[in-house]
C-alpha cells in the first residue's frame, strides 16, 4: 500500500528545499521592478469580477444534472419521508438475495 | 477508588445529571454556570480517557447497570437491563466525542450571548445522548439515547428563533422521529423472534444466517440510521440543521451524525456480521457514492457557508462508507484489501471529525466577524485575521485529501484498497476530492481574498482556542499517520472485523 511507504516528514522536508531554490532563483532576479497593471489576456481587467460564478460553466454544462437535484431538494418533509421509505425497500430487496 | 470500575456510565451520567443541574447554576451567575459545564465536560472526558485506557490494557469492557456482569443479570443466564460496552472503536470515539463537546463549550462562551440559561442544559443533554449512543450494547437503550439526542437538537436548532430556524427545527425533528421509529421497529421485529435486546446476545441468535424478518430488521436498522448519519438518498436531516444552528450545535450535530455512522457499523459488522451477504455492503458502496457526488455537486453553487459545508459533511460521509461498505462485502472474513478499505473508512470517520468541526468553527467565526452568512457578500478577511486564513486553508487542503495533512492518508487508504474493488470507485472518490478542493478554493477566494472589507470585527481568543487545538490535532495526525494507525485505527478496526471479540464481552 502506498501509506506503508509514505512519509509526510520526507514531503515536508522536500517541499521547504523546493521552497529555498525557488527563493534562491527569485533573489537572483531584479531587484527594483516597475510595478505594472493587472492584466486579463492582454485585456485591462474589470472592476469587479465575479467569482460566486467562477463554475458557471461547469454547472451550464451539467444543468440537466443540476435541474434534477434541485427538484429532489425540494424542502418538503412529505418527499423526504418518502425518500427514506423507498431506501428501506431497497435495502430490504437486496438483503432478500 | 470508588469510580474506578464505573467510569462508564460516568461517562454518561455527569453530563445527564449537570444538564438537569446547570438552570439552577444559571440564577447563580454567568461565569459559574460556564465553569460548571467546562468542568462536568472535562471529568466526563477524563472519565472517557481513563476508560480508553483499560481498554487498551485490559481488553473490552463491559458494565452491567444492578449487577457484577451480564451473566448475574437474569436466572437463565442471558443478559438483561441496561448494559455499556466500550472496545477499541467506539472508546476512542466516545474519547473524541467528548473532546470536542469540550471545546465546543469554550466556543460557546463567545459565540452564545443571549437565553445561554436555555443553551447549556441542552447542549449538556445532547452530550450526554451522543456519548450514550456511542457506548451502549442493546438496542432499546440505544433507540432511548437517540431520541434524547435528536430532542435535544431539535430544541437546539431553533436556538435563534427566526422563522427558518423555526422550519429547520421542525423538520429536523419529524424525521428524527419517524428515523426512530423506523429503528424502534427494527428493534421489535428482533424482539419479537429472540426476546432479547442485548446486541451480543441477539448476534449469538441470529449467528450464520438471518431469517427474513432480521433482514427487514437491518433494513430498517441502517434507513433510520443513515437518515441520522446525514448520507445520501436521506441526507435531508442535515441541511437546514447546519444552517441554521448556533455553531457549537452543529458541532454536536455532526458528532451525533458520526456517532450515527458507527452504531450502524457495530450492527452491521458484531450483530450481523456472520450473516451478512456481500450484497449489503454493496449498497453501502453505492450510497457512500452516491453521496459523494450529491454533496460535492451540490455543494458548488452554494452561498450560504454553513449550507456549502453541511454538503460537503454529506460527501465526507460518502467516503466513510465507500470504505466501510467494500469491507463489508468481505464479511465474515476480512483481509487484505477488504480489511484496508474497513481501516481507511474508519480513519476517515475520525479525520472527518477534525476537518468538519474545525471548518464549521471557522464558518461560525466568519459570520462572528463580518455579520454575514453568504460568501459572495464577505470579502478581504486576510486583511483582518491572517490566522482564521491559515486555519481556513488548512481545514480546506485537509478536507481535500491534499498531502501532508491527515484528510490525504485516509482517502489515500480508500482510493488503493477500493479501486481492487473496482477501479471506477476509486475514480469517483479522486473525481470527488477535486471537487470540493475546488469549491473551497473559491470559498477562499471570495471569504479571504480581495480589498480589505471596512466592518471585519476582531476575532475573540476563546474562539480561536479551540480552533488551533484541532489544527494541531489535524496536523499532527498528518505528520504521524503510522503510529496513530498503528495503535488507534487498526485495534478499532479489528474490534469491528471481528465479532466475537464484541459478543466474547457479553456472553
Amino acid at each position: 500500500m502506498i501509506l506503508d511507504s509514505w512519509s509526510p516528514l520526507v514531503f515536508v522536508i522536500s517541499l521547504i528545499i523546493i521552497a529555498l531554490i525557488m527563493w534562491a532563483i527569485r533573489h537572483k532576479g531584479q531587484r527594483v521592478r516597475k510595478k505594472t497593471p493587472a492584466f486579463f489576456a492582454a485585456n485591462p481587467v474589470p472592476p469587479r469580477h465575479k467569482i460566486n460564478y467562477m463554475y458557471w460553466g461547469f454547472q451550464t454544462a451539467m444543468g440537466r444534472v443540476y435541474r434534477v437535484l434541485r427538484e429532489l431538494h425540494s424542502g418538503l418533509i412529505n418527499d423526504y419521508v418518502y425518500w427514506l421509505i423507498l431506501l428501506t425497500i431497497i435495502i430490504w430487496v437486496v438483503m432478500l438475495i | 477508588m470508588i469510580a474506578d470500575g464505573h467510569c462508564m456510565i460516568l461517562a454518561i451520567a455527569i453530563p445527564l445529571l449537570a444538564g438537569f443541574s446547570t438552570p439552577l447554576l444559571s440564577r447563580v451567575g454567568r461565569k459559574i454556570r460556564n465553569s460548571w459545564v467546562f468542568i462536568t465536560l472535562f471529568v466526563s472526558l477524563l472519565c472517557a480517557s481513563y476508560q480508553f485506557l483499560k481498554i487498551v490494557s485490559e481488553g473490552v469492557q463491559v458494565y452491567t447497570l444492578g449487577a457484577a456482569m451480564p451473566s448475574l443479570t437474569s436466572p437463565q443466564g442471558f443478559p438483561v437491563r441496561i448494559i455499556l460496552e466500550a472496545d477499541a472503536l467506539n472508546g476512542m470515539i466516545c474519547v473524541i466525542v467528548l473532546s470536542f463537546a469540550l471545546l465546543a463549550s469554550v466556543y460557546a462562551w463567545k459565540s452564545i450571548r443571549e437565553r445561554e440559561d436555555k443553551f447549556y442544559p441542552l447542549f449538556l443533554l445532547l452530550t450526554a445522548g451522543i456519548v450514550g449512543m456511542s457506548l451502549t450494547g442493546d438496542f432499546f437503550t440505544l433507540f432511548v439515547f437517540i431520541e434524547i439526542s435528536s430532542i435535544s437538537s431539535a430544541a437546539l436548532i431553533s436556538f435563534f428563533r427566526r422563522g427558518e430556524s423555526f422550519e429547520a427545527a421542525i423538520k429536523y425533528l419529524i424525521l428524527s422521529a419517524v428515523g426512530a421509529l423506523f429503528l424502534l421497529f427494527g428493534v421489535g421485529l428482533l424482539y419479537g423472534q429472540y426476546g432479547l435486546l442485548n446486541m451480543a446476545a441477539v448476534s449469538r441468535e441470529i449467528g450464520a444466517s438471518h431469517s427474513f424478518l432480521d433482514g427487514a430488521a437491518l433494513a430498517l436498522f441502517a434507513a433510520g440510521l443513515l437518515l441520522k448519519s446525514g448520507a445520501a438518498p436521506v441526507h435531508w436531516l442535515k441541511l437546514d440543521a447546519y444552517q441554521e444552528s448556533p455553531v457549537p450545535v452543529i458541532v454536536l450535530c455532526l458528532l451525533s451524525s458520526l456517532v450515527s455512522l458507527y452504531v450502524l457499523f457495530r450492527i452491521a459488522f458484531s450483530v450481523f456480521g456472520l450473516s451478512l451477504t456481500p450484497a449489503f455492503g454493496w449498497v453501502m458502496v453505492t450510497l457512500g457514492v452516491g453521496s459523494i457526488l450529491v454533496g460535492v455537486l451540490m455543494a458548488l453553487p452554494q452561498d450560504d457557508l454553513k449550507r456549502l459545508i453541511a454538503y460537503a459533511a454529506v460527501a465526507e460521509i460518502g467516503y466513510v462508507m465507500l470504505g466501510v461498505g467494500a469491507g463489508l462485502t468481505q464479511m465474515p472474513v476480512l483481509d487484505g484489501s477488504g480489511f484496508a478499505a474497513l481501516e481507511g473508512g474508519i480513519f476517515h470517520l475520525v479525520n472527518d471529525i477534525f476537518n468538519l468541526g474545525l471548518l464549521f468553527l471557522i464558518a461560525g467565526t466568519v459570520c462572528h466577524c463580518t455579520g454575514k452568512r453568504k460568501i459572495s457578500h464577505t470579502g478581504g478577511l486576510a486583511h483582518h485575521s491572517p490566522l482564521l486564513t491559515f486555519l481556513f486553508l488548512l481545514g480546506m487542503l485537509a478536507i481535500s485529501g491534499i498531502p501532508p495533512l491527515n484528510g490525504f492518508a485516509s482517502k489515500i487508504m480508500i482510493y488503493e484498497s477500493v479501486f481492487f474493488f473496482s477501479p471506477l470507485l476509486s475514480a469517483v472518490g479522486l473525481l470527488g476530492s477535486i471537487i470540493i478542493l475546488a469549491i473551497f478554493v473559491k470559498v477562499f477566494a471570495l471569504v479571504f481574498l480581495g480589498p480589505p472589507s471596512e466592518k471585519a470585527a476582531g476575532v475573540p481568543l476563546l474562539m480561536v482556542l479551540p480552533m488551533l487545538v484541532v489544527a494541531s490535532v489535524i496536523i499532527f495526525i498528518g505528520l504521524f499517520p503510522h503510529p496513530v494507525l498503528e495503535f488507534l485505527i487498526e485495534p478499532a478496526s479489528r474490534s469491528l472485523a471481528n465479532p466475537s471479540l464484541w459478543t466474547g464481552g457479553v456472553l
